[in-house]
């Protein structure tokens, strides 16, 4: 599957190891400078797409007894292709002069 | 109200399986964000209402269109069985009149008469409930009899009453219909679970819609349908009356388009049944 952007989003936060929603929250806030706010809303649904999916998992409750997620290797593996596919994006971007050369 | 208290609210809006699996942890996320607010209030519950409006209307679109796929054929199904019962029961009935026609009969009035027709049409959307809400053999035997039985009461009413000429006839009678089906159904067949006002709110919408999109559509099509029915008894109802159009539909259908409305009348009827009561709900009312 390809994620949207908010589940891109999510699978990186979950790269740093297990969270609850309110942690993604607060992890795709600081990484992007605050540019990019995700609502509980826009959160959970992500959260169900990408637990049917079979890329994240629930995993146990942290001390506050909340639900926690977990990355399984398939979304590592997803996260991955998908950093590819906009490392691509980026080249080519690169080389038709839209960006500022790497250099 | 308490900020808690309003997100609970917007919580309303998305389907109930979501916000039964995930309603709790986004309530438990909201508070921590409330008190961590970064945004001024106004822009803050701008965020939390956007957020919640966009998302709740995706998932509802992907439960519709997961709702579709799987029901399709089995909807399809329903709808065909609804209108062959109904069709079919109404036919024999017109046939038995004809049959064992007696100048006795010629006192009938045309209210007596729609009784008889009362009887199929609430069988028929009887069935057609039954099927959609995947009920068991007796109570769905009992179900379809309530219905025909509400019916034929109804209907011999509706045709008691002077008021077929009036510009809201059609939209009255079959919202008066369906009330007395509904209720024959609600009092008849109460199983103590939600599933039962549902139904009974369903059937009443059903009618009502189906009387009006049978006014509507095929108001140019009954001529010479049947004219043991339209004359003489029913001749000063038919040009008026939605549900005497109803009726003739039914009974006979003279055309194609006649069929394909009463299809989309019984689809519409079943959507609308299966949209107020879950099918999980019906499964297991007994």
């Amino acid at each position: 599957m390809t994620p949207t952007r908010a589940e891109f989003h999510v699978l990186l936060a979950l790269l740093e190891g297990p969270r609850h929603g309110y942690g993604l929250m607060q992890d795709v806030e600081d990484h992007s400078g605050g540019d990019i706010k995700i609502g509980p809303g826009t959160l959970y649904t992500a959260i169900k797409r990408l637990r049917a999916s079979g890329l994240i998992s629930e995993t146990d409750a942290d001390g506050d007894r909340r639900r926690c997620y977990k990355l399984t290797k398939k979304g590592t593996a997803v996260a991955k292709e998908e950093a590819e596919r906009m490392n691509q994006l980026v080249r080519l971007a690169r080389k038709r002069g839209l960006l500022p050369s790497a250099s | 109200m308490t900020a808690g208290r309003l997100f609970t609210v917007l919580l309303r809006l998305y389907p109930e399986p979501f916000r039964e699996e995930y309603g709790g942890e986004m309530l438990a996320d909201f508070t921590d964000l409330h008190r961590a607010r970064r945004l001024p209030p106004l822009a803050f519950w701008r965020f939390v209402i956007g957020d919640v409006v966009a998302s709740a209307g995706r998932e509802h679109v992907l439960a519709f269109r997961e709702g579709r796929r799987r029901d399709l054929v089995r909807w399809l199904a329903v709808c065909l069985i609804g209108i062959a019962v109904t069709g079919t029961v109404a036919t024999l009935f017109n046939w038995a009149y004809e049959y064992f026609y007696h100048p006795f009969l010629e006192g009938m009035t045309a209210p007596a008469y729609s009784a008889g027709f009362g009887a199929c049409l609430g069988a028929g959307l009887g069935l057609t409930q039954s099927v959609a809400l995947r009920y068991r053999l007796k109570r769905a035997i009992a179900w379809t009899l309530a219905s025909a039985a509400g019916s034929a009461a109804g209907l011999y009413l509706i045709g008691s009453l002077d008021a077929v000429g009036q510009p809201l006839a059609p939209l009255a009678s079959g919202v008066a219909l369906g009330s007395i089906v509904a209720l024959s159904q609600w009092m008849f067949v109460r199983t103590g679970s939600r599933c039962d006002g549902r139904s009974a709110t369903a059937t009443v919408i059903a009618l009502a819609f189906t009387a009006v999109t049978f006014s509507a559509a095929i108001h140019s099509t009954f001529q010479g349908v049947n004219p043991l029915v339209i004359d003489p008894l029913v001749r000063p109802l038919i040009y008026r009356s939605a549900i005497a159009i109803v009726l003739v539909a039914l009974v006979q259908p003279a055309t194609w388009l006649a069929i394909a409305v009463a299809f989309v009348a019984m689809t519409v009827s079943v959507w609308i049944v299966g949209s107020l009561a879950p099918v999980a709900e019906g499964r297991h009312a007994h």
